[in-house]
């Protein structure tokens, strides 16, 4: 852990005299994570590269501010919810879908897989997509509160330093939100299958 | 509701990754655009005018035998210098080029981009690495880039021969890139080879004609300007020749560095140093150091590197390691100072004003204060 904190700090250092390895290293030390948690926030949708690539210039941007008080990790995912949170608030909160990313992977897919199987996973998808039509009628923070906590995983309190608000005020947009889907599953089978089955 | 880890994320591409990557690394390099000169355009043109009038009056009575330093240029962003029997400093803005007697070399200065092209002789360059800038030295067919540093390039129409001393070059020749590092050499003939291992090379002693050419212009293609500027012969001189231009900041350098800095672990010899750098290095990255040890073995890095290696580049960035790691740390103080010392060493640039005006808002009293804040105001 210690060794991982002074190599992070040895590497932030290297980028800030501009050496363009240590920007590399940096990018691709952190990308899997950041793209995951904005994936998991956003769906899968057309701006992807774009928001990850000003999530991290963002980061590049700001680097000389991190003062080595949080682990460099949970600041660059500080940054993240960030670029997330504006995009969400600038979209008016519809996220645009990745149609590629849905029914034609899926008809591909597919036809490589028994019936049974193919059905299942066409289910989880249609689930996704009606999960996240839900998610589109939340606002952002509350959004950010649910996804980040009940899709990415993380703690309450974790969630709560992230987007820079109370635990109590996080749990509070995590409660409403989880209603909001719930309520919306109790009118649509599909989703309310994908919400009960287990992984797919 | 179990939704944890059930959204497949569906990876993005190399292809798309390695783009992110690319438009990154360049967005990086050119988010710190040079600083503007502080300097209003009418003063260099005064400068420019008074060297051209000294240059006049310095051609009509130049003894026969002095030694000449000419710089043709015929654009403010071209500058050809040779030198016949004397050594010069050319003092570009975060660059200073010194070069032996009988040398000739061209600057061209264009927008983040510095290149120099020898001809033959011999260069020693004190460059400090600024990101968005890049330094490249032509000798030959052979080119060299900086990657922050303070180096030495000789050509003899040749051979060429590069010696590191501070950190790091990057040598391509037929498609060959070598990476020389503080303590090696480069040349033609032996490729890369230990410093030790070469003769040492003539001592180059302090320069008596300094030539400062204009700062890079907005325009591209200016109307060519002819300039020499005549260095003032030591052992007869003349009231017509040309001084070179006197340090502004001598007063204000010496006021910095009679400051004492704090914590000095008083180390003189280069190789004792090295080796309690070494040391210290083990207390300031060990996972077992407690912080107030910690802290101190990487401020007196930063002091060793400063004094005596000379290396002020990595001294300045261990000083910022120091501010990020040790917000409370007991040498904090110290550390601001010793920035203020390091980054004023060469000049008084926006760097320099920079750490003066952080340390005196953080310690508003007292000797140093009155330094920094003097720092702060000069122009």
């Amino acid at each position: 852990m210690a060794a991982a904190y002074v190599e992070d700090i040895l590497l932030v250092d290297r980028c800030l005299t501009g050496e363009p390895a240590a920007t590399r290293e940096l990018f691709r030390r952190h990308r899997g994570r950041v793209h995951a948690s904005l994936y998991r926030v956003l769906g899968g949708n057309r701006d992807m590269d774009d928001l990850l690539q000003d999530a991290f210039l963002q980061v590049f941007q700001s680097l000389r501010g991190w003062r080595a008080e949080a682990s460099l990790a949970t600041w660059i995912d500080r940054v993240a919810v960030r670029v997330a949170y504006r995009y969400l608030s600038q979209r008016g909160r519809r996220v645009v879908t990745d149609p590629l990313a849905d029914d034609d992977a899926v008809a591909a897919d597919d036809s490589a897989h028994t019936a049974a199987g193919g059905a299942r996973r066409q289910l989880a998808r249609d689930g996704v997509r009606r999960l996240y039509d839900v998610l589109d009628e939340l606002g952002a923070a509350s959004r950010l509160a649910f996804t980040l906590h009940e899709i990415d995983g993380r703690p309450l309190a974790e969630v709560a330093e992230l987007v820079g608000s109370s635990v109590t005020a996080t749990k509070l947009r995590v409660w409403r939100a989880r209603k909001r889907v719930e309520t919306a599953a109790a009118a649509d089978p599909v989703l309310r299958e994908f919400l009960t089955e287990g992984a797919p | 509701m179990k939704l944890n880890k059930r959204i497949q994320v569906e990876p993005l591409d190399e292809e798309r990754l390695t783009n992110i990557e690319r438009r990154l690394v360049v967005a990086v390099s050119t988010a710190r655009p040079e600083a503007p000169s502080r300097r209003p355009l009418a003063f260099v043109t005064a400068m420019l005018a008074a060297a051209v009038v000294a240059l006049v009056a310095w051609t009509l009575h130049r003894p026969a035998a002095t030694p000449t330093v000419a710089v043709d240029q015929p654009s403010p962003q071209h500058v050809a210098v040779t030198t016949e029997a004397e050594h010069s400093t050319l003092a570009l803005d975060d660059t200073t080029i010194v070069s032996d007697p009988a040398t000739k070399f061209d600057v061209t200065r264009g927008p983040g981009r510095v290149v120099i092209e020898i001809a033959h002789g011999r260069l020693d360059l004190a460059v400090q690495h600024r990101t968005g800038r890049v330094l490249v030295i032509h000798a030959g067919d052979t080119e060299i880039e900086d990657v922050g540093t303070h180096f030495s390039v000789a050509y003899d129409g040749t051979t060429v021969d590069v010696r590191v001393t501070e950190g790091e070059v990057r040598v391509t020749r037929d498609h060959h890139e070598t990476r020389v590092a503080a303590g090696s050499a480069w040349t033609t003939t032996r490729g890369l080879v230990a410093l030790a291992d070469l003769e040492p090379p003539p001592p180059m002693p302090t320069p008596v004609a300094v030539v400062t050419p204009p700062p890079a212009p907005p325009v591209t293609h200016p109307a060519p300007v002819h300039v020499a500027i005549a260095p003032h012969p030591v052992e007869s001189p003349s009231p017509h020749v040309a001084t070179a231009p006197v340090d502004p900041f001598v007063e204000l350098r010496t006021a910095i560095r009679t400051q004492p800095i704090a914590f000095d672990p008083k180390i003189d010899g280069k190789a004792d140093a090295a080796a309690e750098i070494a040391r210290l290095k083990l207390l300031a990255y060990s996972p077992t150091t407690v912080g107030d040890e910690a802290s101190a073995a990487l401020y007196r890095i930063a002091v060793l590197l400063h004094r005596p290696l000379g290396q002020d580049a990595a001294a300045l960035n261990t000083l910022e390691l120091y501010r990020r790691r040790f917000t409370s740390g007991k040498e904090r103080v110290a550390a601001m100072w010793l920035r203020v010392r390091v980054a004023c060493t060469h000049s008084i640039n926006e760097d320099c004003r920079s750490a003066a005006y952080s340390y005196q808002r953080e310690v508003p009293t007292g000797d140093a204060a009155d330094v920094a804040i003097r720092i702060t105001n000069a122009q």
